[in-house]
């Protein structure tokens, strides 16, 4: 990464930034995939009932929260696994 | 040729090298592959399906915190198993041989790298 050049560290930041959109994209549709597929069971009706409408919110927002925390431990471990190979 | 800027090897004179750029890309490829690996695995173990509360309660918390650690740990050990052995995409993926013979053959370009 500190070896590029102004001139290569742009042009891989646009590299960088289509996988970052392509990785959010499938992160939201396996959130989707997953809230509708634990909440959504009940085909009596076309609209989401107040119970699968509360399930899928709270669903979301608890894969959310795991991706963060994956997020930051992800960073922390690599960070710790750097400064063991520069010891 | 530069009249403003003394270093031309940084700045807009500077040349792309597609090799080091594309290094660049695999590297980030293995990482990120790595991480959203992760982030399905744990989630697969960690995260049940019923959701009582949108917060992660201490179960899960603990159990994402301990599955990142030891899937990065898994990573490594096998990685260093990987080097004492030389498992290597040139010395183990003998179907690639001729893919690289063709290539080497016309372009004239050599893809060893020892």
């Amino acid at each position: 990464m500190d070896q590029l050049n102004v001139k290569e560290q742009q042009e891989f930041q646009k590299i960088v930034e289509q996988k970052q959109m392509k990785d959010f994209m499938s992160l939201y549709s396996n959130l989707v995939s997953r809230c509708f597929e634990d909440c959504v069971n009940d085909f009596t009706s076309a609209n989401l009932s107040t119970k699968e409408t509360s399930c899928i919110a709270k669903c979301s927002e608890k894969f959310l929260k795991h991706s963060e925390r994956v997020g930051q431990r992800f960073q922390e471990q690599n960070a710790m696994l750097m400064q063991n190979l520069q010891k | 040729m530069s009249m403003f800027m003394g270093n031309t090897s940084q700045y807009s004179y500077a040349n792309v090298d597609q090799e080091k750029l594309n290094l660049a890309e695999i590297q980030f490829d293995a990482t990120s592959k790595t991480f959203n690996k992760i982030l399905k695995t744990c989630e697969a173990k960690c995260l049940p399906h019923e959701y009582g509360e949108s917060d992660l309660n201490t179960g899960e918390s603990c159990c994402i915190d301990r599955c990142v650690s030891k899937y990065v740990k898994a990573n490594l050990l096998i990685g260093t198993n990987f080097q004492e052995k030389r498992v290597n995409p040139y010395n183990n993926m003998p179907e690639y041989e001729k893919v690289r013979s063709m290539m080497t053959g016309q372009g004239g370009q050599s893809n060893n790298r020892s």
